[in-house]
């Protein structure tokens, strides 16, 4: 199992994961209105499925709220 | 009719472009045109029900709104960004609690993908007690997102060069901060905000942070600006509803005052009632 970071916790993932598979893994509904970073780059929706989870990724999955 | 003979005196346009002055003052950002003046934030707020309330009672057709972490039991939890939705007004993502140009720029990315627009609100902060710009890093990030093809509303400092290097890079509207985010100071430099306005003539200009009361942003507006953002004089004040309809009124005084030209301040006395005709003159 690879060792990364979601969200600013430590979470597993098996190798050879794509960010779309993964993310369902780590309860992430790739239908909900998310965006995501891989190590502050952002990937966009259309490469989800092509982009595999590497050891020690740290990945930002984000959602709208509110602001000023 | 005394409004026709009015009107033949002075000229049947002037007359006309007075009454028209409330219907059609509107005006255009980025390629969008708006009529309200009033751009209003959607955090602080005591409840969901409250902001969309405080939002229709602004009349704001531009909302500011952020992307955090999310947790997956958070799902489905999210009624207030429902209702931001429901509330019809454009979408102005900012890139809040960035500390970096490389973060802004990276979250302005994530942004544009999210909320489906190009408009960004571009937030770099250089200290975290009085959440000042960093002017340096915005104007780094402003650079690269205009290349990127954002319209970027920076929030910067009232630095005229600052303002005016912004402008080179691309940017079309600039946010000078009235006082430090949050404080409710006011306009702690109508001077510098006036020197911006008047070396900068065709910038879209908004004072952006540090509102505290509704004569705040009428004075914003009365130097000329093109529009105020606010979010927590509204959003914690005791009664964000009607605060936000008294801001409304405030914003529109000024933009009014602003364009019937107003008089200049003097250090003489002069009476307006005429002395000519003063009874009990010389009697004494």
């Amino acid at each position: 199992m690879l060792e990364v970071s979601v969200n600013g916790e430590r979470a597993t993932i098996a190798p050879a994961q794509v960010l779309e598979q993964a993310m369902q893994e780590w309860g992430f509904d790739p239908n909900d209105m998310l965006v995501i970073a891989v190590n502050q780059t952002f990937v966009p929706r259309d490469r989800w499925a092509d982009t595999e989870v590497k050891a020690a990724d740290k990945i930002d999955i984000l959602q709208p709220i509110v602001g000023g | 009719m005394a409004v026709d003979k009015e009107m033949e005196a002075t000229g049947a346009e002037d007359a006309m472009s007075e009454t028209q002055v409330e219907i059609s003052d509107s005006w255009d950002v980025y390629g969008k045109t708006l009529s309200s003046r009033f751009f209003i934030g959607t955090a602080l707020y005591p409840s969901p029900e409250v902001m969309q309330q405080s939002i229709a009672a602004s009349k704001a057709e531009v909302v500011t709104v952020s992307l955090r972490r999310q947790s997956p039991q958070q799902q489905g939890g999210n009624h207030y960004w429902e209702l931001i939705k429901s509330s019809g007004c454009e979408l102005l993502p900012n890139t809040a609690g960035c500390h970096t140009a490389k973060e802004a720029v990276t979250l302005a990315q994530m942004s544009r993908e999210l909320f489906q627009t190009d408009w960004i609100k571009l937030e770099v902060i250089g200290d975290d007690y009085n959440l000042q710009p960093d002017p340096f890093a915005t104007l780094e990030a402003a650079e690269t997102l205009v290349k990127m093809g954002f319209k970027v509303f920076p929030y910067c400092t009232d630095d005229l060069v600052l303002c005016q290097k912004l402008r080179d890079v691309g940017c079309e509207v600039l946010m000078p901060w009235g006082s430090p985010i949050g404080t409710g100071l006011g306009l702690l430099n109508p001077h510098a905000l006036t020197t911006i306005r008047e070396r900068l003539p065709d910038m879209t200009l908004l004072v952006d942070a540090g509102l505290g009361k509704p004569s705040d942003a009428c004075r914003a507006m009365e130097l000329g600006f093109d529009a105020v953002l606010l979010n927590t004089a509204v959003a914690q004040a005791h009664d964000p509803v009607v605060m936000a309809e008294a801001f409304a009124n405030a914003i529109a005084a000024g933009r009014s005052a602003w364009l019937s030209g107003m008089i200049e301040a003097r250090a003489a006395a002069s009476a307006s009632t005429p002395t000519l005709g003063m009874p009990f003159w010389h009697q004494n």
